[in-house]
């Protein structure tokens, strides 16, 4: 990332208080790595709109997170996208997790814009707010976008492509897609709902022989916790609330009970595990 | 009697053109006046401190910002001295701290933490934090990035 930020929306109170951030806007040929990196169905426009944070000069130095999954909990916020040669649109340039706020940008204040500098005032002045707030989740997993983005680059790999294929998909996938990146992509598009992680990015059939269309919906959580006292799929459900959830419930009353105790502050991350997980009581609360 | 009535229309005169003149002053001061919008983007150099806590999103331009700054930083060199001016110049209180030195016990009675090696190296050093340690913390650039990543954060560089 070099010296831009995005500039779609400024809408968040880190560029509203203390200090009025207004930026000069202008807009830049949209990188290539945006158009090549892409996993919508859309066309990204041919220039962007961004405004400078700093004046270094250069189209690197700073750091971008990656988008895939980063508002997967509600412990993280994106406060500004960066403007970057290097990783997907939408790429954080700043932004929080928990008591952590992170400033890609590297000049030092003499080096900021007017607006960058109150931009990095304001951040200073809106992190304490989360003193005291530890992340709740830590990355243990991958999010499922990047087994799309992962399976467009198969018969890109230098070296060996059949290890990073069995190292990251299914291996039985291996003979029908290993030199096929667009019918690999495709295939995890069409199940992107149901795309966990069990050392490679598996698709969960089971949870799709139910007839559940997701596995990171709340009412999936709701049903499986129901098919407990099924008899039918007690078994199956077991089974995938032990993969999608840290709960071990007894039986059906246990489950019901914690999920109705907890429906209202539970959320699914996918780079959290890719489980149901519960914000502890007043953590979202403000300060 | 007459020359009574003429002293006192003279006063009334007085009063009225004295009420008028007062008034336009007030008024023309108001009118130089900033919006409270733009005198808080626009900082001025001399800063007053505050003499009780106010809220931030409600300070003024002459204000410090009432919060207690630790800056860790590599010392003596150009880019911390760049830092701890500028925020010196809008915080209350600012201190620095060795970032080659850094442990969070250090962050204690302060509201934000600041962590900065130099921006951009890839190599930095990677102070010792605790999956524990929840205070308010800014980290910068590439090295702040990989002290998120080895605290597993979605903010780390990948």
């Amino acid at each position: 990332m070099g010296d831009a930020a995005h500039g779609e929306s400024l809408e968040h109170e880190v560029f509203q208080k203390p200090f009025k951030v207004e930026p000069d806007f202008e807009y830049r040929k949209t990188p290539p790595n945006y158009h090549s990196r892409h996993l919508g169905k859309d066309i990204l426009p041919d220039k962007m709109k961004v405004w400078r944070v700093q004046n270094t000069g250069k189209t690197f130095g700073g750091v971008v997170a990656r988008a895939y999954g980063f508002t997967d909990s509600p412990d993280t916020e994106i406060l500004v996208l960066g403007f970057n040669r290097g990783k997907e649109y939408g790429a954080v340039g700043v932004g929080r997790h928990g008591n952590f706020l992170q400033w890609g940008y590297s000049a030092p204040p003499s080096q900021m814009t007017e607006a960058g500098k109150k931009f990095f005032l304001n951040c200073i002045c809106y992190i304490p707010r989360f003193d005291g707030k530890a992340p709740l989740i830590r990355r243990t997993s991958s999010h499922r976008l990047n087994a799309l983005r992962l399976a467009a680059i198969v018969n890109r790999i230098s070296g060996d492509k059949k290890r990073f294929f069995t190292g990251t998909f299914p291996p039985e996938l291996w003979e029908q897609y290993g030199s096929d990146p667009n019918g690999l992509v495709q295939y995890y598009r069409e199940n992107l709902e149901f795309i966990y992680r069990d050392r490679v990015f598996r698709i969960d059939s089971e949870l799709k022989s139910l007839g559940i269309d997701s596995n990171r919906s709340l009412d999936t959580l709701g049903r499986l916790i129901g098919l407990l006292q099924d008899e039918t799929h007690a078994d199956t459900a077991r089974r995938l609330l032990a993969r999608y959830t840290n709960q071990s419930f007894d039986n059906a009353d246990d489950g019901k009970q914690w999920f109705e105790s907890n429906s209202d502050r539970i959320f699914f991350s996918d780079v959290g595990g890719y489980k149901f997980l519960v914000v502890p009581k007043g953590y979202l609360d403000k300060k | 009697m007459v020359k009574n009535t003429f002293e006192n229309s003279i006063v009334f005169v007085a009063l009225i053109l004295w009420f008028v003149f007062a008034l336009a002053i007030s008024g023309g001061c108001k009118k130089k006046e900033q919006p409270e919008e733009d005198r808080q983007a626009v900082p001025t150099e001399e800063s007053q401190q505050v003499t009780t806590a106010e809220e931030i999103d409600e300070i003024e331009v002459s204000e410090q910002i009432d919060l207690r700054i630790l800056y860790a930083g590599l010392p003596n060199t150009e880019r911390a001295k760049d830092f701890v001016d500028f925020l010196s110049e809008h915080f209350k209180q600012v201190e620095t701290t060795d970032y080659n030195t850094f442990t969070t016990d250090k962050t204690a009675g302060f509201d934000v933490a600041i962590i900065d090696y130099d921006g951009v190296e890839f190599r930095a050093p990677r102070p010792n934090i605790s999956r524990q340690y929840s205070r308010a913390t800014v980290t910068m650039g590439v090295p702040g990035a990989f002290i998120c990543s080895s605290l597993s954060l979605k903010t780390g560089y990948l």
